[in-house]
């Protein structure tokens, strides 16, 4: 038994079934749909690939057999993959990947490490599993608590109103008016919704309307609020996320929808207070904790803390040279607007760009050393080149997600809009390496698209250029002490960070995330949108909920 | 005698549609991959949602499953293979498309829940864009043949085929056929990471499976129709008549399958204005010009 790998017990492994049941036990083993929590793009930046381990990953749990988790559930999305698993029908699986998931329901059926290998072994096992104990299990009865709270709140139906329902109940009876006709064989129905990843279902249908048989029209929508086009329809609350497929994981969006279009959105994440509190503490280690505060930006943040630290009054810990953080800082760079594109190609439904750029952002996240980085790079390039010339590109994505940034706005989003700030411009050995601000003055998601794919490319070049992609080692005297500042430009725009020191602790840090401050411009974008053209709005700012409150 | 060899032929054809499917979308050659996977979906729990519209509900997959047959009931595979060879089917045809229609609205409707919903909503808006650009050409078509008749639409091909001589009528119809069943670029009602699945979304088991077998069904007939309409059907040299309309009809559908995957989700604004502003236009233009050239060819 190799270590960190759950063997399943001997009492769940039965005879495999012969016979009809036998080869649908087959199928369902050897056709593997997978929900992935939090999502594809995290799978990826942990050097994962789905399709290599013969997984198919799906939008919506209703058709997946495997709950896949990809490293520690953070405690902002333990409800929604509560509510996730509720909603899968059985028999399900759930395949954790570097977390033991203790304390969160629901408890992993296989454990592995957090690899390709660990992925490749827990698939073998979840196959095996499925071959041996195909029906759905009486036993695999689960409830979302979260679901079952809000049902206890809620009494009618209110227009706008948002209605939860109990997860599958199994044959174990319920206190529903609706009759459940258990039937034979392998189907178990339960009179259970769970419109997930917490969506709502239009119980705004109005009851009211039915009884009126003889009213107008006119009457009957008087009160119903209207659009600018004069139309009265029904507004529905609708939630996209925090597990939504289009959007990065973790951000919950509220959309009001009016018919199809968006006409106002409320977005929070899934920033965990408690990895802010637990920031201060010994110099040595604080790096460390300030990474855990955005999975996405990791060398960011670690190269802002740092440099927040080389900053504070009198101290020198390393020497000045940062030549070594820009080729790291980069190459994430670069990872991070890849990762961007394939979620954003599959949001589009342009299924080829999507599955090239995850092609690339998986080559680029798994390059050992700056030699195969630039072995990439002529797919790279032609990738770049296909997407930055693509007439159908151009066509979908002008005019629409237009937005005035404001001044605090900062990375690609403020650079799509004609801003050229960035805090690489003060930066020396950035700007000897290369750097220069690219800006695009539209302010549309075609000028925030057009500004990643050119920064792709320079962020590869200034890599191309540097010795080592390594970090410096962090060195600390016992009686460091002072207050220092440092900006750092995240993929996604500019960090700051303020900390001070004493006695070789830090007492006090306060960050400053880019997201947090798009979050804001998430209405506007949205505004009087098409629904498509509202998600795709809001993909381009790219979120990074871990950045934003809750 | 007939229905059967149909039947099994366009089972067959689904078969093959849905390898050439996930083909094009993985990049793998799976042959076993459907019949894997619908066992699978045969073995999975059927989930009802708690409130839902339950006669639309249940009624949705097999109603889009049944208009898909309707339609491949008046479609002529070899000379003498239809199962019905109605005097009206290009009308026919159409009156079946539209209950896929009737079946996504519901599908939207049933679950009672809001992505579906949209998504329902979203192929309504999308059947307002193409239904002009089904049936115009269809009507160039029947000009030529002086019948409405399938058979006789293909027998009309013999000297030349419909694609050389109404060449905008069979791109316009082409569109309009990939938009009927919703593949890329046109798939809104079923797009993944827009509306999660959409009409699909809350469907598990066997609904899923009849779901998705009628929406096979239904990429093989409208390719067939592309084949008899605007391909000459059963013709060409060497090869006996079901061959080739098994050949053309798989390459239509290749070419379907692949055009979708290299092109991004058009825009429902777009959709819309380029249907009416320009393809009927076109068509009507495209019915025009059948009627000049077969008016010189007269005389």
């Amino acid at each position: 038994m190799e270590p960190g790998c759950s063997a399943t017990t001997v009492r769940e492994v039965r005879e495999a079934p012969g016979g009809w049941r036998g080869l649908v036990a087959r199928a369902m083993a050897r056709s593997l749909t997978t929900f992935v929590v939090p999502d594809a793009r995290m799978a990826r930046e942990a050097g994962i690939d789905l399709a290599a381990a013969g997984l198919q990953p799906v939008a919506t749990p209703r058709h997946a057999s495997v709950l896949l988790v990809i490293g520690d559930v953070p405690p902002g999305l333990a409800d929604a993959v509560t509510v996730v698993y509720a909603q899968m029908p059985r028999p399900r699986t759930v395949l954790a990947l570097g977390t033991q998931m203790t304390g969160l329901l629901p408890a992993a059926n296989i454990t592995v490490p957090l690899n390709q290998k660990g992925l490749e072994r827990g698939v073998a096992q979840v196959r095996a599993r499925i071959s041996s104990q195909p029906e759905a299990s009486a036993d695999d009865v689960f409830t979302a608590q979260v679901l079952d709270a809000a049902d206890d709140d809620d009494g009618g139906m209110d227009k706008g109103e948002m209605h939860h329902h109990e997860g599958n109940d199994g044959e174990h009876g319920d206190e529903d008016d609706d009759a459940t006709n258990p039937h034979a064989g392998h189907d178990m129905d339960d009179s259970a919704i769970d419109d997930g990843d917490g969506s709502m279902d239009h119980g705004d249908m109005d009851h009211d309307m039915m009884g009126g048989g003889g009213m107008s029209m006119v009457s009957m929508t008087q009160d119903l609020p209207r659009s600018p086009d004069g139309l009265p329809m029904e507004w529905s609350e609708v939630a996209f996320g925090p597990l939504f497929p289009g959007l990065p994981a973790g951000l919950a969006s509220t959309l009001t929808l009016d018919g199809d279009t968006v006409v106002d959105a409320l977005s929070s994440g899934a920033m965990d207070r408690a990895i802010l509190s637990s920031l201060p503490g010994p110099v040595a280690s604080f790096p460390d904790r300030l990474v855990a505060v955005d999975p996405l930006a990791p060398v960011a943040y670690r190269i802002l803390a740092m440099k927040a630290l080389a900053n504070v009054n009198g101290a020198s810990i390393f020497p000045p040279a940062n030549v070594p953080w820009v080729a790291a800082c980069e190459r994430e760079r670069a990872a991070s607007h890849l990762g961007w594109l394939a979620g954003f190609g599959e949001l589009l439904g342009y299924d080829w760009m999507a599955a090239q750029a995850a092609a690339l952002h998986l080559a680029l996240v798994r390059a050992p050393d700056i030699s195969s980085i630039k072995a990439i790079r002529p797919d790279v390039d032609r990738f770049l080149r296909d997407m930055s010339r693509n007439p159908m590109l151009r066509l979908r994505l002008a005019g629409i997600g237009t937005l005035d940034p404001g001044s605090e706005a900062s990375g690609p989003v403020a650079r799509g809009s004609g801003k050229r700030g960035d805090a690489r411009n003060d930066d020396h050995s950035s700007v000897e390496a290369g750097f220069y601000p690219i800006v695009q003055d539209a302010g549309d998601v075609l000028a925030r698209f057009r500004v990643r794919l050119a920064e792709i490319s320079l962020s590869l070049d200034m890599v191309a250029g540097a010795e080592t992609l390594s970090l410096p080692d962090l060195s600390v005297q016992a009686d460091f002490r002072g207050t220092g500042w440092a900006v750092v430009e995240t993929p996604r725009g500019s960090a700051t960070l303020q900390i001070d020191v004493q006695d070789g602790h830090v007492r006090t840090a306060h960050v400053d995330a880019p997201s947090a401050v798009h979050a804001k411009l998430v209405s506007q974008v949205v505004d009087q949108a098409e629904l498509a053209d509202a998600l795709i709005g809001i993909a381009s700012l790219d979120l990074s909920p871990w950045e934003m409150d809750g | 005698m007939i229905v059967i060899i149909v039947v099994m032929s366009l089972l067959i054809a689904t078969y093959v549609v849905a390898v050439l499917e996930a083909w094009v979308a993985t990049g793998h050659l799976r042959p076993a991959g459907p019949l894997m996977s619908g066992m699978a979906l045969l073995g999975r729990e059927s989930i009802i949602p708690r409130q839902p519209d339950r006669l639309f509900f249940e009624i949705a997959p097999p109603l889009l499953l049944l208009a898909a047959v309707g339609a491949a009931m008046v479609l002529p595979l070899a000379p003498d293979v239809v199962v019905i060879d109605l005097a009206t089917g290009g009308l026919f045809v159409n009156a079946a498309w539209v209950y896929v229609l009737v079946a996504l609205i519901m599908a939207g409707w049933g679950p009672d829940g809001a992505y579906a919903m949209v998504a329902g909503w979203r192929f309504l808006a999308q059947l307002v864009a193409y239904s002009m650009l089904i049936v115009m050409p269809i009507t160039a078509v029947a000009m030529r043949a002086e019948s409405l008749s399938m058979t006789t639409i293909v027998q009309s091909q013999v000297g030349s085929w419909n694609v050389v001589t109404q060449p905008l009528g069979f791109l316009l119809f082409w569109l309009a056929a990939m938009a009927a069943c919703f593949l890329p670029p046109f798939d809104h009602p079923l797009a993944p990471a827009e509306v999660a699945g959409g009409v699909t979304a809350e469907y598990t088991g066997v609904r899923l499976l009849v779901f998705r077998l009628g929406r096979l069904l239904l990429i093989v007939t409208l390719a067939i129709a592309v084949v008899v309409f605007f391909l000459g059907g059963w013709h060409g040299p060497w090869l006996p008549a079901w061959a080739w309309t098994a050949t053309k009809t798989l390459a239509v559908v290749a070419v379907m399958l692949v055009t979708g995957r290299f092109l991004p989700r058009l825009r429902s604004e777009h959709l819309m204005a380029w249907s009416w502003k320009l393809g009927v236009p076109l068509a009507l233009a495209n019915i025009l010009w059948t009627g000049i050239t077969l008016w010189m060819v007269d005389r």
